[in-house]
């Protein structure tokens, strides 16, 4: 019977070890790194003024293209170099956001000495989109949008740039590029994941309810319509919104998509729904299986994804290190000065280190 | 060889009313939520002429998940109130699809159920309904409670007489 207790131990033992998380490495001392601080970046107080002159004129100064993404759907990217190069930077906006809308966070990098690789996911921006109401927020798979970021990695940017690689990415971009994190073969050298998508609010209905609704109509058909509650794209007023605080930076959102109506987006269709939930349902996994250098900017009075999740994610994921700003709304990269450009100086630190 | 068998039984002439079996073989299909079809087959068995235990086999096709599951089921007041617990092994992505990724989407959920079946026709047809909840226990996977509504018809075979 002892020696059975023992076997015991021993399963339990070889168990723990094989299916435990890595260890967990320390953190990078941010604070002596050295490097930008906020006041080497755009400021919102004289953003009105240089936004056409100077970071429009930026952003047309760009190189424009677009490959075949998954099932030939065209996808959208611009390049903005920079010199000296210290490394390059992929960067992967929200849902709903094109990249038209970071053009001054795409400025503050290059000024940094990171060139610019910025992609428009499927179905958003100017990329293609794959059903007939363009505003319709839709993917069939949402490993789409990770096997396009490895394609446009693959085919598009590793072939033109011989230094490190970086990844910046916001919300949905960054639960994208988390995916992408997690696999063997993972190109950048480290991350800096803005409020990423690793958990979904489904305030105010409770997460069991709405995953039900939701797979009950995503098992029942192909769930291209708009999910309950839902709608085309409406201009939002800055008072009462929930993702951020600057009203210059705000106005200037409006603003582009008033002028480019081609770019705006709607709501989310029950497909997009079922698919990002699934993908957020194995965020452990996701931390378990990454090894790469992860800073995460954690939005503290984010209404839009779920802190928790981002918290659970870096708890386990084995190079995470945490950075919450904790009055902060969602949009941390649109947010006022005080909040935008540490986030940012913080992410640039972070790159310096590992681009040495 | 199976399908011969339950057509066999199907074929097979009709018994009488007093011979109506208490053990029994049901073949149904569901409506449900999230769920929407359900194929299914249950071994009943009775004790005193009243039910006692059931064995369900039950087989969820979908445009998204995959179920297929096994559930016991007992009927603690010999009645047609029944409560049970059921292990799926559920595909999160269809396995057909180029998104299925075996390691992440082949999950097991465990759950409990509660239902009633009501039998008509001399005990030929019974129509049921039952509710229940399922968790996802790997670590592979934190998705929220499935909680699952099925109503059902069923076609009994008779297996043994009273």
């Amino acid at each position: 019977m002892k020696r059975v207790w023992r076997g015991w131990h021993l399963l339990a033992l070889l168990l723990a070890a094989g299916c435990g998380f890595p260890e967990k490495q320390p953190p990078v001392d941010l604070e002596s790194e050295g490097g930008p601080t906020a006041a080497d970046f755009s400021s919102e107080t004289t953003l009105e003024a240089r936004y056409r002159p100077e970071v429009l004129a930026f952003h047309d100064g760009g190189e424009d293209g677009a490959f075949a993404g998954v099932g030939a759907v065209p996808i959208h990217y611009r390049h903005f170099a920079a010199s000296p190069e210290k490394g390059a930077i992929v960067f992967l906006p929200g849902r709903t956001e094109p990249i038209l809308k970071h053009a001054e966070t795409f400025l503050d990098l290059s000024r940094q000495g990171y060139a610019v690789w910025a992609l428009d996911p499927r179905g958003q921006g100017a990329s293609g989109r794959m059903l007939p109401d363009p505003q319709v927020g839709y993917v069939e798979y949402f490993s789409d949008y990770v096997d396009d970021l490895a394609t446009f990695i693959t085919q598009v940017v590793r072939p033109r740039t011989s230094g490190k690689l970086f990844l910046l990415a916001h919300s949905m971009g960054a639960g994208i590029g988390a995916q992408l994190l997690a696999r063997a073969d993972q190109p950048f050298a480290a991350a800096a994941l803005s409020s990423p998508m690793l958990g979904i609010s489904t305030s105010p209905f409770p997460a069991a309810v709405a995953f039900d609704v939701a797979f009950g109509v995503c098992d029942a058909s192909s769930a291209k319509g708009y999910a309950l509650g839902q709608h085309p794209y409406q201009t939002e007023s800055f008072e009462g919104n929930i993702v951020s605080h600057s009203q210059v930076r705000f106005a200037l959102k409006v603003q582009m998509l008033e002028e480019h109506p081609e770019l705006r987006l709607g709501g989310v269709s029950y497909r997009w729904l079922c698919q990002a939930m699934l993908s957020a349902g194995h965020t452990e996994e996701l931390a378990r299986l990454t090894s790469a250098p992860v800073l995460l900017l954690q939005a503290g009075a984010d209404k839009v994804v779920l802190t928790s999740s981002e918290q659970r994610y870096c708890g386990l994921a084995s190079r995470c290190q945490l950075e919450p700003f904790p009055d902060a709304f969602h949009e941390l990269l649109s947010e006022s000065d005080a909040i935008r450009n540490e986030a940012l100086s913080r992410a640039v630190r972070f790159f310096n280190h590992f681009s040495r | 060889m199976r399908p011969l068998i339950l057509l066999a039984l199907i074929l097979a002439p009709g018994v009488s009313r007093a011979q109506v079996a208490a053990d029994a073989l049901d073949l149904g299909a569901q409506l449900g939520l999230p769920l929407p079809l359900a194929l299914e087959a249950t071994g009943r068995l009775a004790r005193g002429g009243e039910p006692f235990l059931d064995l369900n086999l039950r087989w969820e096709p979908s445009a998204q998940l995959q179920s297929y599951s096994v559930a016991v089921d007992w009927h603690p007041f010999a009645s047609g109130l029944w409560a049970g617990a059921r292990l799926r092994w559920l595909q999160l992505q269809p396995p057909w699809s180029r998104a299925f990724d075996g390691h992440f989407d082949n999950q097991l959920g465990v759950g409990l159920e509660l239902g009633y079946r009501r039998a008509f026709l001399a005990d030929r047809l019974a129509l049921s309904a039952s509710l229940g909840a399922a968790v996802l226990p790997a670590a592979s996977a934190d998705l929220p409670l499935l909680v699952t509504l099925n109503l059902g018809a069923a076609y009994s075979l008779a297996l043994a007489a009273k």
